[in-house]
């Protein structure tokens, strides 16, 4: 995926619901917070304990979103 | 040739679907559509044919999605999100309520959401708008949720009146906009909200009403099942007067209205304590006189049945007889082909039934 300089995870969520919005509303809800039980890694590394939405990407960042093993 | 009736059944983890061909007599149960979805509410909408399913299906990971059928199940469409403007602060949990419009504006809907909110559909669901005069409404600070969350959970558009819909919500009460949703007011009195300190407990607004229902062709008269008892209204909402007496406990959360005779009413009573039906003797109790005097029903019902019949788990079908149908949070679906006399169960070992709607397709 290109971006633009300087951008971050929350800049990858917003070209994944350009190009695909039933994607994009499952991993954000309409005020753009993180799903919850969605987990999103920036380098290995989950956002949360980074930046959140606003974690920057460096060149060739490897961003994975996983669903949480959650519920019963 | 036979009539089909469907009945919908939304549960915490999906969709059942279920048609008898043979007058109500045998059942086949498909599903689970929609798996691992909590499916609150769902809507048959006899106005379209097919008729339209509605059904919002909402997921612990990916959120909501509200979804048509026009095939009775065979196929799904998802359709645009219900959406809170970017400019409020609320973001859609799920849909608890939809509410078909009259039948002479087949593409009127609306939709009762949690947070507390009303959307309207002017196109036959394919979009919904934000009634903003319920949300921006000053009261709605002082809404607080109930045990299963501050949603709009009851929506009655007037059959003739268009400018008028009554909601109900737990926490908050019932509220009526005559104006189209510009303007809403609260419509309580009378009903106590038990759960306040002694010399409070009939505010303006803030009861736990757990739901509201009128017959279509008697809409000034309203009942009520709310957190403490039952209640009548019989000038359209403004004032209520309890109806609980005769019932083995007053509380229960499902109240429905008989399809063709006004003044019956059903409900299912469960005790304060245990959320259960009192010494675990399933029945659900029919008043024929508008809530003056009850009878249990029980023919075909278990006993040692300890669950409880949510809000929108109890329904009608269009049919005469009547067909009446609960399910409960154990996941067993009761039917009743002649108004509630008899029982047979249709489905069991479901996930917890959250909600029941039925027609004749």
């Amino acid at each position: 995926m290109r971006l633009a300089e300087a951008a971050t995870l929350g800049d990858v969520l917003d070209e994944i619901e350009g190009q695909y919005p039933e994607l994009g509303k499952r991993l954000r809800d309409e005020q753009a917070v993180l799903r919850r039980y969605v987990n999103f890694y920036v380098d290995g590394e989950e956002c949360r304990r980074l930046g959140g939405a606003q974690t920057p990407l460096v060149e060739g960042a490897e961003v994975q979103i996983i669903p949480s093993v959650a519920g019963g | 040739m036979t009539e089909t009736t469907l009945l919908a059944i939304g549960t915490k983890k999906g969709l059942w679907l279920a048609t008898s061909k043979d007058g109500r007599r045998s059942w086949d149960v498909s599903g689970p559509h929609h798996p691992m979805h909590a499916v609150y509410a769902v809507a048959i909408d006899t106005r379209h044919p097919g008729p339209r399913l509605f059904v919002d299906t909402s997921s612990e990971w990916f959120g909501p999605s509200l979804h048509t059928s026009d095939d009775l199940g065979a196929s799904w469409q998802e359709q645009q999100a219900i959406k809170f403007p970017e400019d409020t602060d609320g973001a859609l949990t799920r849909v608890w309520q939809f509410a078909p419009g009259p039948p002479d504006d087949p593409d009127l809907v609306y939709a009762g959401t949690e947070p507390s909110a009303v959307f309207k559909s002017t196109d036959g669901g394919k979009s919904f708008e934000l009634l903003r005069g319920l949300w921006d409404h000053p009261h709605r600070e002082n809404w607080f949720p109930g045990f299963g969350g501050q949603a709009v959970h009851t929506l009655l558009p007037h059959p003739t009146d268009k400018q008028r819909v009554m909601v109900a919500m737990s926490t908050g009460g019932v509220y009526v906009t005559e104006d189209g949703g510009e303007t809403w007011n609260p419509s309580n009195k009378g009903i106590r909200a038990d759960f306040m300190p002694e010399d409070e407990q009939f505010p303006e607004y803030g009861q736990c009403v757990h739901k509201v229902a009128w017959h279509p062709a008697k809409p000034d008269r309203l009942f009520a099942q709310n957190h403490g008892t039952v209640y009548r209204s019989e000038d359209s909402g403004a004032s209520w007067q309890s109806i609980g007496d005769g019932l083995p406990t007053e509380f229960g959360f499902p109240i429905v209205v008989h399809p063709h005779r006004p003044e019956v009413i059903y409900c299912f009573p469960v005790s304060t304590e245990l959320r259960c039906p009192p010494n675990g003797e399933c029945a659900v109790y029919r008043s024929s006189d508008a809530g003056n005097t009850w009878e249990a029903l029980r023919t075909g019902l278990p006993d040692d049945f300890w669950a409880a019949v949510m809000r929108d788990a109890m329904c009608t079908d269009g049919a005469s007889p009547a067909g009446v149908y609960f399910g409960a949070r154990n996941g067993a679906v009761y039917a009743s082909a002649d108004d509630g006399d008899s029982w047979q169960q249709i489905a069991a070992h479901l996930p917890d039934v959250l909600c029941v709607r039925a027609a004749v397709v």
